[in-house]
């Protein structure tokens, strides 16, 4: 099995708070990988760390080594990286401008300007992230106009319209009601064929629904890190146990 | 207990808000009734300064006199021998004046004289069929003067003034100054605003920036007229060969006093931006500056508007800042390169001499006020397009 990101030994300080300790972990392409554990624990910190959003904080200090399919990700360059290896947030952030102009503009930034071209991407990814039925009456209208379900599925066209080999969602479902949830996650296992997803979730049933390994963390340390019915059927270890039987967290 | 303090505390702010309205209210009350009387077209469109005329109308040879055709207007005294209908009035100083209201096209007032519709006549003599002279004096009325008019036969002196008391030329000069102005201060503080809040690191350096610039907003407006006396009337005088104030003077001191308003309410139009459109920005792989002119500038149009409304109310409401860099002279041909005062420089000028004009100064106020109300009105308006654009 390929994989897409090899992480060795990543400490990461704010401050002089340490948030991640000594995190060892592949991720395999194609598949979903889920992110599991309580509040604070440090998988949205792991999270950022994949398109170095944490760059952009000023305190924050990684040691470490995490490759991205081979290559070293301190070496990239981090907007070339972002064009790769795409994210989603927690809470719907369309940009205050058209539908066809927020999936638009990953592509104008990188200075696509051919408007066949770029009317091509955009439907293409809206059909992807199975929007393009419900807005096509309305391109040109304000994004947010859409509901919140809708709005996150724009989110996720605007990430595919980079065409990115990874995309990173943290916790995608955690602001959308039950019915939008269930939409985004089909969504989300019709994407694995086309691109690596991570997804950091709170929700134990998603993790167990979606995904095909699973990590558990606890206080900034990976305690089991496994295929997802592994991990949810035969937990290893008693904390992982614990916490999925719902005991703590 | 709790109910007569609580009716207590409210009452305090019933009372201070009525207080500020009647303020207010009265404050407009007094502009408007001392300056209503005044306030036409013509004050806007005509000059300052009184053109004058001295004519004479002697040869009897050029024109003939006779039965000019009454044009019928209201209040108006006519004299169908002469060709002009003539009226009582007063001026800006509350002095009686006689206008000129009708001019037949033929009559020897136009043809010779070349006198027009509105200029006023302050002194005429005239003489008769048998050679004897009558004076008609502007403060004695139209009446006597279109009596002793029907008459005579010859005027021997005339004396007539045009237009005047105008603040076209003070108008203008608001308006370049407001153009220019705007044109350079407008640039330099929002890319300072968006340097301080999206590109610099938050460090002592860009603290220190941020003190001053709270600093300079305080300072008395005075300081900033001595900083352009020094500094930027020397350097006009040098590049455009102006001789002391001048209006491009003038914009530099004014581009001073603005530069920290605009930088704050701009930076403060950013604060109010969700990071989150700049994470989602640059998670898509756009480069800070993609991020900072395309995503984050858009949102800010509303504040940086109300901060260009603010801007344009200072200019217009700046006074002590520009008696130095542009002076006190009122003048009616403005120039770049040249003294002139804007509206607000006007009416110091008007109140600083020995005969203070309370009645034009509060006609210039009106004018002041219609122009801050018309443009906060437009900036509404248009704001309230944009925030629409965004919600839709």
């Amino acid at each position: 099995m390929e994989t897409i990101f090899t992480i060795s030994d990543v400490n990461l300080h704010y401050d002089q708070n340490q948030v991640l300790h000594s995190i060892h972990l592949t991720i395999y392409k194609n598949k979903i990988t889920a992110f599991i554990g309580p509040s604070g624990c440090g998988k949205s910190t792991l999270l950022r760390c994949f398109n170095r959003m944490n760059d952009l904080i000023d305190n924050c200090c990684i040691n470490g080594n995490i490759e991205f399919a081979t290559k070293n990700l301190n070496a990239m360059n981090p907007i070339e990286l972002r064009t790769k290896v795409g994210m989603v947030f927690q809470t719907p952030n369309p940009f205050p401008m058209s539908i066809f102009e927020n999936v638009a503009y990953g592509p104008k930034c990188q200075g696509v300007r051919n408007k066949a071209e770029l009317n091509k991407i955009v439907i293409d990814s809206l059909k992807k992230a199975s929007l393009y039925e419900e807005v096509k009456e309305r391109l040109h209208e304000s994004a947010l106009g859409l509901s919140g379900g809708q709005q996150q599925r724009l989110c996720i066209a605007r990430c595919i319209a980079m065409s990115p080999e990874v995309i990173l969602m943290d916790e995608p479902t955690s602001a959308l009601d039950p019915i939008a949830t269930l939409k985004i996650e089909e969504l989300i296992t019709t994407l694995k064929k086309d691109f690596s997803i991570i997804i950091v979730t709170h929700n134990m049933q998603q993790a167990a629904r979606i995904s095909d390994y699973t990590a558990f963390f606890l206080m900034g340390e990976i305690v089991e890190y496994g295929k997802t019915t592994d991990i949810f059927k035969n937990p290893q270890n008693k904390k992982t146990e614990d916490y999925i039987t719902g005991r703590f967290g | 207990m709790r109910k007569a303090k609580d009716l207590f505390l409210n009452t305090i702010t019933y009372i201070s808000s009525g207080f500020g309205c009647l303020i207010l209210i009265i404050l407009l009350l007094f502009i408007f009734k001392n300056g209503i009387r005044l306030l036409d077209w013509s004050l806007i469109t005509s000059d300052y300064h009184q053109e004058t005329y001295q004519v004479n109308i002697t040869n009897t040879k050029n024109y003939h006199l006779g039965d000019y055709r009454n044009p019928q207007m209201e209040g108006v005294i006519y004299s169908n021998v002469w060709g002009i209908g003539l009226q009582d009035d007063v001026d800006q100083n509350n002095e009686k004046i006689v206008t000129i209201k009708y001019l037949a096209p033929l009559s020897p007032f136009a043809t010779i004289a070349k006198l027009e519709v509105g200029y006023q006549i302050s002194k005429m003599t005239m003489t008769n069929e048998t050679g004897d002279y009558l004076l008609a004096l502007a403060k004695s009325g139209a009446e006597p003067m279109i009596a002793m008019l029907a008459e005579a036969t010859m005027i021997t002196d005339m004396i007539a003034t045009s237009g005047g008391g105008g603040i076209r030329g003070s108008l203008l000069t608001t308006l370049y100054l407001i153009v220019l102005t705007l044109a350079i201060a407008l640039p330099l503080g929002i890319s300072a605003a968006i340097y301080l809040h999206e590109f610099a690191k938050q460090n002592q350096f860009t603290r220190i920036i941020r003190m001053m610039i709270d600093i300079t907003t305080g300072i008395p407006s005075i300081i900033f007229g001595l900083v352009g006396a020094i500094v930027f009337i020397p350097m006009m005088n040098q590049t455009i060969q102006s001789n002391g104030g001048s209006i491009a003077s003038g914009a530099l001191t004014l581009t001073i006093v603005l530069l920290p308003i605009i930088i704050k309410t701009t930076e403060e139009s950013l604060k109010v931006i969700p990071d989150s459109y700049r994470m989602a920005s640059l998670a898509l792989g756009a480069s800070r500056s993609q991020t900072t002119f395309q995503v984050i500038l858009p949102n800010a149009v509303c504040g940086i508007l109300t901060a260009t409304l603010l801007s344009i109310g200072r200019i217009i409401g700046e006074s002590a800042a520009l008696i130095y860099a542009v002076g006190t002279a009122i003048k009616d041909s403005v120039a770049m390169n040249e003294k002139s005062t804007s509206l607000a420089v006007h009416i110091w000028s008007l109140m600083s001499g020995e005969n203070p004009n309370y009645e034009l100064s509060c006609a210039i106020s009106i004018i002041i006020l219609l122009i801050v109300g018309i443009i906060s009105l437009g900036v509404k308006v248009i704001s309230r397009n944009i925030n629409k654009m965004e919600v839709k």
